[in-house]
């Protein structure tokens, strides 16, 4: 089967899972208590004609069918609603926002990768030796540590007690401009504009939320890569190199590594998720201006189209990430076949 | 001199052994005698009222009277962490049963019964793991309403198709096992099968799930009320009081913040230690050589 054909048959596949996040989705958020018009009105204007009113605007008075039907019209021609309580059209919002939280995650990726293959392949080499001792006490650590906890901690050790990080809010200091959008991403947008001092300021703010957001699934791949690498170092071909007189160092990293990899991709996918769902709490810690922020705002403005929308976009970014770490495993080990 | 008798792998003693053996295994076991501890015997260890504020002694840091400090509301911090474990321990708690008794017979049938069951109910699972889990208990919660018996429901609910995912991959193995068709062959009913013959050898993979997730559990009880959406103000949980004091930590006041984070830390790490030990000794290809 060629790639196109894969491709083409795996999104079909994912259509029918989007389908019911959909109705789950709406279910759920159409059982929330409280009124949405009444919260855009505020108690000022909440007679009940204005109510009415709004009601009617906001397309509350028909039934939830009905309501599911053209919500499900309106998205297949990419509009995911206004939010209320932001006064922007909900794709708008996610777009606005996405870029900030694309750069949190992004960089937190490449941390626990950094980090994460290396002490993964040390610990599973060094089992039961001080090397994997202390690692897995950190592997320990950063599994039981809460994410928005150990933000605060940073802030309190970085910020008020060493005086090397910026107060924890939002993405820019106040005291650079920020460059014209381009693409949203200000590590890019700044160097574009040729601002260094900008992208260094960006960048300053940028690394305490990924540092937070990077450990615990920093732990959890070097848990999987470590019992990978132990596993495979008992393989009959690994015996073979070693009877062979190859290098430690070659059969660690040319032989074992390549076959380790492939059950810690499948966990990129997983991780990925956990990432844009860690960073929900993140960004609330050091006021980060993201998608998931404005999910939290949503909820507590029973913005429903921009939960919804949230939600939505979610799902989207997860099936594509996982399409992404499947069609990636060929590249990594040539006798995957796509089916 | 007696027969000595060939060393029993599968015997419970054998088993303990391994578990003592593994040190760390034991200090996951005294940090949760401990926790637990807490939740039973909490408020009788807590020297003040974990609600009574008293300004005279806002924000005082640690000291002889007050031996974790007090908070904004000058209540005593070591009473309140006490006194409050057993809101997010047993929270917890509650959001693993519900993952597990839902989760684990799902799997179960439709492992075992494979064909369309297998197939619907598996795409429900997918459908429901599709959600980020902090995110599939933000809605739930937002529905229900904030409080905490709804996060610990929330976050139970988007358990279940993990538990249901484990217990379907043990149950297709033990499907094709020599003493379950042997219980076929004699006419055994199809209830009594599942009950007594395939369940139970699901079992192993799924006692060690469960004790990691009351784990995450606990982070995951401790998020949403960190966002507001599980316990209510004044009850002393864990999250609850991280959130509460969150502005103090940028002007130095840090006890207020770090020390429910160390007992929230204290709990995940026992439950996290735990379940690695069990995974050593139920499952005989990790054991050291």
């Amino acid at each position: 089967m060629n790639l196109w054909q894969y491709l083409f048959r795996r999104i079909l596949s994912t259509l029918p899972t989007v389908f019911g996040a959909l109705v789950v989705m709406f279910i759920l958020t159409r059982i929330l208590p409280g009124d949405p018009a009444l919260m855009v009105l505020g108690p000022a204007h909440s007679s009940p004609e204005n109510i009415e009113q709004m009601r009617k605007v906001m397309g509350l008075d028909h039934s939830v069918p009905v309501q599911f039907f053209r919500y499900l019209g309106q998205l297949i021609q990419g509009d995911l609603g206004y939010s209320w309580h932001s006064g922007n059209p909900v794709v708008k919002e996610l777009i606005m926002r996405f870029p900030a939280t694309f750069e949190l995650t992004s960089l937190s990726l490449l941390l626990m990768i950094f980090f994460g293959l290396p002490l993964g392949i040390i610990a599973g080499y060094y089992r039961n030796k001080a090397p994997d001792n202390i690692i897995n006490g950190f592997t320990v650590l950063g599994i039981s540590m809460p994410t928005f906890w150990l933000g605060l901690l940073l802030i309190y050790i970085f910020y008020f007690i060493l005086d090397i990080a910026p107060p924890p809010m939002g993405r820019l200091s106040a005291e650079v401009t920020a460059p014209p959008v381009v693409t949203g991403l200000l590590l890019v947008d700044t160097l574009l504009n040729r601002d260094l001092s900008a992208f260094l300021s960006a960048l300053h703010q940028l690394i305490l939320p990924a540092v937070t957001l990077a450990f615990f699934n920093l732990a959890i791949i070097v848990r999987t890569l470590k019992a990978d690498i132990i596993d495979i170092l008992r393989e009959d071909f690994i015996r073979t190199a070693r009877a062979m007189g190859l290098s430690q160092k070659r059969i660690l990293f040319k032989h074992a590594l390549r076959n380790a990899l492939l059950p810690t991709l499948t966990m990129l996918g997983t991780i990925y998720g956990s990432l844009l769902g860690g960073a929900i709490l993140t960004e609330v810690v050091f006021s980060w201006p993201g998608v998931g922020m404005y999910a939290v705002e949503s909820i507590q403005w029973l913005d429903y189209s921009g939960l919804q929308g949230f939600i939505i976009f979610y799902v989207l970014v997860f099936t594509m990430v996982n399409l992404l770490v499947d069609i990636s495993y060929k590249v990594v080990d040539p006798r995957v076949q796509l089916d | 001199m007696k027969n000595q008798k060939p060393l029993d792998t599968e015997s419970l003693r054998f088993k303990l052994h391994l578990f003592i053996r593994s040190k760390l295994a034991v200090v996951g076991l005294i940090f949760l005698l401990f926790v637990f501890g807490l939740v039973i015997l909490g408020p009788s260890f807590s020297p003040y009222d974990p609600l009574a504020i008293d300004f005279a002694v806002k924000l005082n840091p640690p000291s002889k009277e007050h031996l974790l400090g007090t908070d904004n509301f000058g209540r005593d911090l070591m009473s309140r962490i006490f006194s409050g474990a057993r809101y997010t321990l047993l929270a917890a708690f509650v959001s693993v049963l519900i993952g597990l008794f839902i989760g684990t017979p799902l799997g179960v049938l439709s492992g075992y019964l494979g064909k369309k069951t297998d197939l619907i109910l598996m795409r429900i699972m997918d459908i429901l793991l599709a959600f980020p889990p902090l995110l599939l208990a933000m809605a739930i919660v937002s529905g229900l309403g904030p409080s905490l018996v709804n996060a610990s429901v929330a976050i139970g609910i988007s358990y279940i198709p993990h538990f249901a995912r484990m217990a379907r991959s043990r149950a297709i193995n033990v499907r094709s096992m020599e003493y379950v068709q042997a219980a076929v062959a004699v006419g055994a009913p199809r209830i009594r099968i599942l009950l007594s013959h395939v369940l139970p050898n699901c079992l192993t993979p799924i006692i060690v799930q469960a004790t990691v997730y009351t784990g995450y559990g606990i982070l995951w009880v401790a998020g949403l009320s960190f966002i507001g959406l599980g316990a209510k103000l004044p009850t002393p949980e864990w999250g609850l009081m991280i959130a509460e004091s969150r502005q103090y930590i940028i002007s130095g006041e840090w006890w207020v913040t770090i020390f429910p984070g160390l007992f929230i830390m204290l709990g995940v790490t026992g439950f996290t230690l735990i379940g690695d030990g069990l995974r050593e000794v139920l499952n005989p290809k990790l054991r050291v050589q």
